[in-house]
């Protein structure tokens, strides 16, 4: 064989062309359904299109979608945080018991409090040994009972000037947390695809003991991952309070259900790096536009927990069969 | 290097639990040199080479690189003794391109301070150059691992460890997984570093090869060292008979081995 052979590019046979597709199409399926969905919606579901609808529709999903985008990269980090829900009411009540020091410093702190949860985690799983599912369901427990401690098992109302301000402010038809929420996906996706810790994030996922042989500090990427995680709830928590003037302790219980099964339908696997962040988003945007159109055409909270169970054992089922296939490739 | 010796380990050690893996192993590793590690299973020859290569550390013992005695903690301070490993399982991340996997934890970057971003144009085209010198079949530097055969993604640990011209180069069973002309290219490739200026330490458990290309051979047994010898002075029989019984002979001999099975 000469040297020049080798470069020769190699054929691709019917059935790998066609495996690729496949897996095309399942890694970019959000992207498809998103599509297919808005147009069935604007086309049949009344009121849909409305710019009241929309406004309110992208300002629901968007603080639980805030959510989704930090799961992601823990996710494709290879962990899962089960307690984002409760890390985001913790969230809020601090913020909301903050406010008299001004609201920029409660929300800052609102955030940290969700990040303290995040170290906490990432302590717990890298430097413990406990299994991430066991740490976070633990954590989950106790940061819900810290919270209603906190708030005295009451909700906060809102009284400092500006509480409410970043749940209502409005750029054109998005309101302010859907903004933050396109703009945090946005940074999270260029981290994730343009800087030397997104590679290490998917590096850690595919295999942490090749990366902690490649040189990474594998631990302390993985107990980072969990960080951006809580971050995120931190600030999906503050945008709630501020949405709602007011902090319930009791917020958070389907928080980890949308966002894991949003995270999923983007592409990200659960079984570590894969996934995209923008798939996320679509994966958000897709449940929302769902759900809402669910809700203008009069179906119960009860059906819409059904059809949500539903889209996530199939996209599951999906993501078991794709990672088969690349464990066996 | 007043020893004259790239490498020189001394009186390493290594317990896992109740299993001794090493007992008080030395290892000389001349510059410019492949040298033959082998042993039968459980000898210890991985164990000896993950400990300089950083993925474990020694329970006692003394290394020392170019005449220098140095601490090795982790694969990071190995790379700083200008040591690169290809693993038995080749350590690569699947999900990754190939790029990403050559350049992983030293990737190029531009910018500033805390916007730095990834110089992906840069390693993509180093990349490419390097497949390219090493005449490795792999038809884009962007094909992600997992999309590659075993002979391809063992060539892409090989380029892994060769990209940053690291001066000593540890080689766990680099041929097992692979044909007979994936192995000979492989094979090739060993000389040409070595002819080089690279110094070599290759595990095998196929005797013929390090008597083709290899220099010296060193023989573990029971995480002990056997003897080294002289590739130019032995035969495949010499090689086996220690491998098989050690220096002392102390096997029993109603202890038999097929060679075919070293060959």
């Amino acid at each position: 064989m000469s040297a020049d052979r080798r470069f020769e590019p190699q054929t691709i046979s019917r059935t790998e062309r066609w495996g690729e597709t496949l897996q095309w199409l399942i890694e970019y399926r959000a992207f498809i359904l998103l599509a297919i969905a808005v147009v069935y919606a604007v086309l049949f579901v009344p009121f849909f299109a409305t710019e009241r609808n929309i406004t309110q529709m992208t300002t629901q999903f968007s603080i639980d979608g805030i959510i989704s985008i930090g799961l992601t990269i823990l996710m494709i980090a290879w962990g899962i945080d089960l307690g984002v829900g409760a890390t985001m009411a913790l969230g809020g009540v601090v913020f909301a018991l903050a406010q008299d020091l001004g609201v920029p410093i409660a929300a800052l702190l609102g955030i940290l409090a969700g990040a303290c949860v995040g170290i906490v985690n990432g302590f717990v799983v890298t430097k413990m040994r406990v299994n991430f599912f066991i740490a976070t369901l633990s954590s989950m427990v106790a940061v819900q009972g810290i919270t209603f401690i906190i708030s005295e098992e009451m909700t906060i109302y809102g009284h400092a000037e500006g509480f409410g301000w970043m749940g209502s402010a409005k750029l054109g038809i998005l309101e302010f947390p859907a903004l933050a929420f396109f703009g945090i996906g946005i940074i999270a996706h260029l981290i994730m695809t343009q800087t030397r810790i997104g590679t290490y994030w998917y590096a850690i996922g595919g295999n942490a003991d090749a990366s902690h042989r490649a040189g990474l500090h594998v631990n302390l990427l993985f107990a980072l991952a969990f960080v951006v995680a809580g971050l995120c709830s931190g600030v999906a928590g503050v945008l709630l309070a501020s949405r709602s003037v007011s902090a319930n302790p009791g917020v958070g219980r389907d928080t980890a259900l949308f966002a894991i099964s949003a995270t999923v339908i983007g592409g990200t696997s659960l079984f570590g790096g894969v996934g995209n962040v923008l798939g996320a988003v679509a994966g958000v945007l897709l449940l929302g536009v769902i759900r809402n159109s669910l809700n203008l055409l009069g179906v119960s909270a009860y059906w819409q927990w059904v059809i949500q169970g539903i889209i996530l054992v199939s996209v599951v089922i999906s993501d078991v069969y794709v990672n088969r296939r690349r464990r066996t490739a | 290097m007043e020893s004259g010796y790239i490498v020189e380990m001394k009186g390493i050690s290594k317990r896992f639990g109740s299993v001794q893996a090493l007992n008080q192993v030395d290892l000389e590793l001349r510059e410019g040199e492949i040298l033959g590690l082998v042993g039968d299973n459980a000898a210890g020859k991985s164990t000896l080479m993950k400990i300089l290569s950083g993925a474990h550390s020694a329970d006692s013992g003394k290394i020392s690189i170019a005449g220098q005695e140095v601490s090795i903690r982790d694969p990071r301070d190995a790379r700083r003794c200008g040591i690169e490993m290809i693993y038995q399982d080749l350590a690569l991340c699947n999900n990754l391109d190939v790029a990403r996997n050559i350049f992983l934890g030293r990737e190029y970057t531009r910018g500033v301070s805390l916007l730095r971003i990834l110089d992906k144009k840069k390693m993509y085209a180093e990349s490419a150059a390097l497949l390219k010198r090493l005449k490795i079949n792999i038809s884009s530097p962007r094909l992600k691992v997992e999309r590659m055969s075993g002979g391809q993604r063992q060539m892409v640990a090989a380029a892994k460890a060769i990209a940053f011209e690291a001066k000593i180069l540890l080689m766990d069973e680099p041929t097992a997984a692979l044909g007979v002309r994936e192995a000979n290219t492989l094979l090739r490739l060993i000389k040409d570093l070595r002819d080089e200026g690279h110094s070599i330490v290759l595990i095998t458990q196929r005797v013929p090869d390090i008597l083709a290309i290899g220099d010296r051979v060193m023989v573990l047994k029971g995480g002990q060292r056997q003897g080294i010898l002289d590739v130019s002075r032995v035969g495949l029989d010499d090689v086996v008979e220690l491998i098989v019984r050690g220096r002392a002979g102390t096997e029993s001999e109603e202890d038999t081995v097929d060679y075919l099975s070293f060959g």
